[in-house]
């Protein structure tokens, strides 16, 4: 019974290290994991959001991307739109925001492949909903992250076609 | 009253009808289940809720339905066929119809389709808008695949082609 007690003890204490260990030492694909939930987050807002609080997330969400960052995504029912810089970038989430619906937005399922030093592509599923409406949107977006001095930051966003025509 | 019969305050009824008579064989058997569950639901049968009006009137939004992922495993998948389709995973996926197989040439002409230069018969489209395509002939292992609401704009709608990779399955009911 001693023994038992021992190995269940050993393979607790080991999971707790484990555990604490990726915690307090995430390798680059839990802090890009990290990033992507942090953007969601400050991409999304409650119906009648302030503009103040608006703008605030702005400047929250413009400080996950490199100062160059290139985005090039077709939003459906809009068509293509792509543009380049932080600035611009700013100017489309407040745009976004003006219409005060509301927005849910999570990142689902990424697939992160880590190329070379401090760079990786990130392929993820962007799901979008509203307050009060049923239909989801979702588009695959492939996010180049590149690893800098304030950690990860995104330096392009463009549109995966997962039905191509 | 009190019930003062051996047994009875060692093992009262409630826990042989929780836990059995015998707890050990009740936690293999409920682990087993467990992991069943888990292979079932996973890897076989996918459980999923419709979000959205892409497929109506056939398969209506808020409906539950599972994906038969084993579905094409020995065989292609058909024309008629409603399928799931994975973006960057099996987090959310689209629901869609196949119309066109690889090989085969697909245009959509004032909302009518139309395979190999042939009107596809698509009963399960009630109402249509004025949709149009030009022809594309599909490569290998390519399928083109299309919601059964063509009443919306077109330009809202997704439709395309989709690589055999990409299905996950055939929905169930």
């Amino acid at each position: 019974m001693n023994v038992l007690k021992r190995i269940l003890v050993g393979i607790a204490l080991l999971t707790v290290l484990g555990i604490g260990w990726r915690v307090f030492f995430p390798g680059a694909e839990a802090k890009i994991r990290r990033q992507l939930t942090r953007m969601a987050d400050a991409v999304s807002y409650e119906a009648d959001a302030s503009p103040l609080s608006g703008l605030a997330a702005a400047s929250r969400f413009v400080e996950f991307f490199d100062a160059d960052v290139a985005v090039a995504i077709r939003i459906p029912g809009v068509g293509q739109r792509s543009f380049r810089g932080r600035e611009n970038l700013r100017e489309a989430f407040l745009a976004s925001r003006a219409p005060r619906r509301g927005l849910a937005v999570d990142f689902l399922d990424p697939q992160i492949r880590l190329s070379g030093e401090g760079e990786a592509i990130v392929e993820v599923t962007a799901k979008v909903t509203q307050p009060g409406n049923p239909d989801i949107q979702a588009q695959a977006l492939r996010v180049r992250f590149v690893e800098g001095e304030r950690g990860w930051v995104v330096s392009t966003v463009e549109t995966i076609e997962t039905l191509g025509r | 009253m009190m019930d003062s019969s051996p047994g009875s305050e060692v093992n009262p009824w409630w826990r042989r009808v929780v836990i059995g008579r015998r707890p050990v064989v009740t936690v293999i058997r409920g682990a087993a289940l467990v992991v069943c569950s888990l292979i079932l639901f996973k890897f076989w049968l996918l459980p999923f809720w419709i979000s959205g009006v892409s497929m109506e009137p056939t398969y209506r939004n808020g409906h539950f339905n599972f994906i038969n992922a084993l579905s094409y495993l020995r065989a292609a998948p058909r024309r008629g066929d409603v399928v799931a389709i994975e973006m960057t995973g099996r987090g959310i996926m689209y629901l869609k119809r196949i119309i066109a197989l690889p090989g085969e040439s697909i245009a959509i002409r004032g909302g009518i389709v139309y395979v190999n230069g042939e009107p596809l018969n698509e009963p399960y489209v009630t109402d249509r808008s004025d949709w149009n395509m030009t022809e594309v002939v599909l490569g290998p292992e390519t399928f083109f695949v299309i919601g059964d609401n063509r009443a919306t704009d077109q330009s809202r709608h997704r439709h395309g082609e989709v690589g055999r990779s990409k299905i996950v399955g055939k929905v169930l009911f």
